[in-house]
């Protein structure tokens, strides 16, 4: 009952961060059923309206409930504690946020049980598609809503993150010796600032359209359909960082304790997260290509850009491990299968930048396996190194290193298995979104290779659950700094007490627990 | 396969450009994934590995920084021009199809011809292009946003209620190519699919006064 | 603080050069429009830390802090446990549901609100 009315940081992250993974297991059930639908060429198992549903929900889910939201709850309890801070700016505003956000899963997930079924247009929703009566059901305004509670909740914690970060470090924490996560943090919650105010604006037009008489994206009535898109990647192309940048920041600090090194180029990584942060926002019409109505020069320039301070991320984590003493514990792991994932992602980022590449490979299996290179080999390792480099603080207790050593193997293999193959299915003229395929080329086989690595996905994340579970049994100690680790939050107790420190070491690097020894 | 050999002019420009990009990545992919493994072998704790203390290095870092920069600008290069040559047009087309995406099929229009070819979910249409001449396309939508895709020339646009897309497909194959619709448009959305015969002149000519009679 | 207000007055300038680059190569008023406004955000930030924090004196500036600045002398005010902040999310979810389906429903969602941003404020008077 007490975790209903609490205010403290760190239970809020902890909040933010077991609800976003009870929205994960939601997320995975989908993805499962539709790479069960798709093993086979032309297979009915689920009719097209439930699986229009099912695929908007799983990407729907994954993004706006799993991938960005973990992150800041994860922020949520490192932040005050890298910076040495008794808790966020905003205690109130903090817990007002995670429960918003709470509320908003449960409104988008109820449309599963709502007459006509959930939501069935993408999780881009575009318009005029979106604001057709769709299964003359509920779905569509129940995901409109909690969309906008969600968002609600990011911008309130963004502003919380900013000003703690700016107003609350200890003394002797400059800003220019705040952890990397930190400053990663930062460039996101700039971020959120800047994108989700329009996504919610796009969200009530879309309301006034569907319930007013509004015709801003009706064609047929002088409205712009590709103003919605606009409007809406304006907004989704940020986001798409807002989802990556935090775990940047956790790959820095696991490379940087098992290598038992200072980040190699601390101002470099710095400056390139803003970097990536400002530029993103110039990039949102790569997402619209193909229509044929944009200035396609302008953001092909701009994206093609961003590889550069991403390129600098990689060699300074490559330069942070180089002459290094490194350990291959769970969380190192996950940062090198991160890092080689991310660099498909990455490369194939720069690939679909291009329009000529784009022209086949938009809203192909290509690109579907692009962003999953991105959001799943990157971001999802992540988070799931980021649970095993910091369970032992959240809980004071350990996870078993030799399940965390499968559980990556399978994770590992799986995912490849999973999604190399799609890029050749979207090369081959595979379109997403579809309920099934003919059997030309090479579809059958690739989507059979698919699924198969989907099923080994599953079975490393059931590891992942084990493993937590048994750490709960088991209870071995962690101690207040198992990993050697070299910033703040290693400095107090596991789990820190209410108000995180009785004292601090002195601060005179942005690496005070290495000073120290 | 169908993709690797293009069936357009068009498509053989847009190939070129994913094999500089697929050359590139190769190349840059391969060189960071041995950088990424090489310190697990040589560097290990286990090993006795004492971590040295640098943190940074200006002139490196400031040279990776400048070479990423340079290897882009060239791949930008490389978008701008291939680009151009995809989109550009002919103002004397050998023949001009309109085609108008509904939910859930197409409609082809040979407006010089009068030929309307239309399509149901159940029973996909066919267009036919004339070998080895360019034909101009005119694409529109009647309802929500849908995309004319034939993966084996390389090529997509979107059809979108309120605007008219406009381009260019000079075919250098004869064949019958398999097209679909790419965007996301609701309930048919699989089922939105279509064909396209690729025919030498005479045959060509001989389609069009088949399905001339055909119609109405 | 020097730091941070580089940070949205570089943010904001960012916003300002990509919209005219944008304007001038694209000609699009809706894009230009959206960076215009973010770079207008920015400003707007940096302006009141300008104006309303110039003589922020922070710990957490001070790069060498004293003995006793470090050992934590100060240290403020801390948060109680409320149920509030809970109440005022299902009063904001309340408005949105109910603007949707059912203006009372939204209307109630309203007060709710408004009630836990008064207790809320007591809470914050109290201390």
């Amino acid at each position: 009952m007490s975790w209903l009315s609490t205010t403290d940081h760190k239970r809020i992250g902890i909040l933010y961060m077991a609800a976003s993974l009870g929205f994960f297991c939601i997320g995975s059930a989908l993805a499962a059923l539709i790479r069960i639908q798709l093993a086979r060429p032309d297979q009915h198992l689920i009719d097209p309206h439930l699986y229009n549903q099912i695929f908007t929900m799983h990407g729907t889910l994954m993004i706006f409930f799993v991938v960005a939201p973990f992150g800041l709850g994860l922020a949520n309890y490192l932040v005050p504690l890298q910076i040495g801070a008794p808790d966020m700016a905003f205690p109130r505003l903090n817990a007002f946020s995670v429960w918003i956000f709470i509320l908003g899963g449960l409104t988008v997930c109820s449309g599963l049980f709502a007459a006509g079924g959930a939501a069935a247009s993408g999780w881009t929703a575009y318009a005029p598609l979106s604001e057709l009566p769709v299964g003359a059901g509920a779905g569509q305004d129940l995901w409109i809503a909690g969309l906008l509670m969600t968002s609600i909740s990011s911008v309130v914690t963004a502003i919380n993150l900013l000003v703690t970060i700016l107003l609350y470090r200890a003394p002797g924490m400059t800003m220019w010796r705040m952890p990397i996560f930190t400053w990663e943090m930062a460039a996101t919650s700039l971020l959120i600032l800047m994108a989700f105010p329009p996504l919610m604006t796009t969200l009530a037009i879309l309301l006034v359209d569907r319930h007013l008489g509004g015709h801003f994206f009706d064609a047929n009535a002088g409205g712009n359909p590709i103003l919605y898109q606009h409007l809406f990647w304006f907004f989704g192309h940020p986001e798409v960082y807002v989802m990556i940048l935090p775990y940047f920041g956790v790959i820095t600090e696991i490379v940087s304790t098992f290598s038992r090194k200072p980040v190699f180029g601390y101002v470099g990584l710095v400056i390139s997260a803003f970097a990536i942060a400002g530029l993103s926002m110039g990039v949102w019409a790569h997402h619209m290509f193909t229509t044929g109505e944009v200035s396609n020069p302008f953001f092909a320039g701009v994206s093609f850009l961003i590889a550069v301070p991403t390129g600098i991320k990689f060699f300074n984590w490559i330069g942070t491990m180089w002459k290094g003493s490194i350990e291959l514990t769970t969380p190192m792991l996950f940062a090198i299968g991160f890092m080689l994932n991310f660099l498909l992602g990455g490369i194939t980022g720069v690939m679909v930048a291009s329009p000529p590449i784009d022209f086949q490979a938009q809203d192909s299996y290509f690109v579907v396996s692009h962003f999953h290179y991105v959001l799943v080999g990157g971001s999802l390792f992540a988070i799931v190194g980021a649970v095993f480099f910091w369970f032992p603080k959240f809980s004071g207790f350990r996870l078993s290193e030799r399940l965390g050593t499968w559980c990556f193997g399978l994770l590992f293999v799986g995912f490849n298995a999973t999604f190399l193959p799609m890029y050749e299915m979207g090369f081959e003229g595979m379109p997403r979104r579809v309920d099934t395929y003919a059997n030309v080329g090479h579809l059958a086989v690739l989507n059979l290779i698919a699924s198969g690595g989907a099923a080994i996905m599953g079975a490393g994340l059931v590891l992942f659950a084990i493993a937590l579970v048994l750490a709960f049994v088991k209870r071995v100690p962690a101690g207040d700094n198992p990993w050697d680790a070299s910033t703040l939050e290693w400095a107090t107790t596991s789990p820190p007490p209410e108000h995180n420190f009785t004292e601090l070491p002195p601060i005179r690097s942005e690496h005070p627990l290495w000073d120290a020894r | 396969m169908g993709a690797f050999d293009p069936g357009t002019s068009q498509g053989h420009v847009l190939l070129g450009d994913w094999q500089i990009f697929l050359w590139t990545a190769a190349i840059v992919g391969a060189i960071v994934v041995v950088l990424i493994l090489l310190p697990l072998f040589l560097w290990r704790r286990r090993d006795g590995a004492a971590p040295a203390r640098f943190q940074g290095n200006p002139p490196l870092e400031i040279a990776y920084t400048i070479l990423p920069l340079l290897i882009v600008l060239g791949l930008f290069w490389v978008t701008l021009t291939r680009e151009r040559r995809v989109e550009a047009q002919t103002p004397t087309p050998y023949a001009v199809v309109h085609v108008d995406a509904f939910r859930w099929s197409w409609r082809f229009v040979y407006p010089a011809e009068g030929v309307v070819v239309t399509g149901t979910p159940q029973h996909p249409p066919e267009m036919a292009l004339p070998l080895g001449e360019t034909t101009g396309i005119v694409l529109v939508s009647d309802d929500v946003d849908h995309s004319f895709w034939v993966p084996d020339f390389l090529f997509k646009r979107d059809a979108i209620p309120g605007f008219v897309n406009r381009f260019d497909l000079t075919p250098t194959r004869a064949g019958v190519f398999r097209g679909e619709c790419a965007e996301f448009c609701g309930l048919g959305h699989t089922d939105m699919t279509f064909s396209v015969r690729v025919l030498p002149l005479p045959a060509y000519r001989a389609w069009l006064a088949a399905h001339r009679s055909a119609a109405p | 603080m020097k730091t941070g207000l580089k940070i949205f007055l570089n943010s904001a300038g960012f916003g300002i050069v990509i919209a005219a680059v944008y304007w001038l190569v694209a000609r699009h008023p809706a894009g230009t429009v959206l960076l215009g406004l973010m770079a207008v955000g920015m400003l707007f930030i940096a302006g009141y830390m300008l104006v309303a924090e110039r003589h922020a004196n922070l710990a957490g500036d001070d790069k060498s802090p004293s003995f006793e600045a470090s050992a934590g002398t100060d240290l403020g005010i801390f948060t109680g446990a409320t149920a509030w902040p809970l109440i005022a999310a299902v009063g904001v979810f309340a408005v949105i549901i109910g603007a949707i389906w059912s203006l009372l429903f939204a209307a109630l969602g309203g007060l709710t609100l408004l009630y836990a941003c008064y207790r809320l404020a007591r809470e914050s008077a109290r201390l």
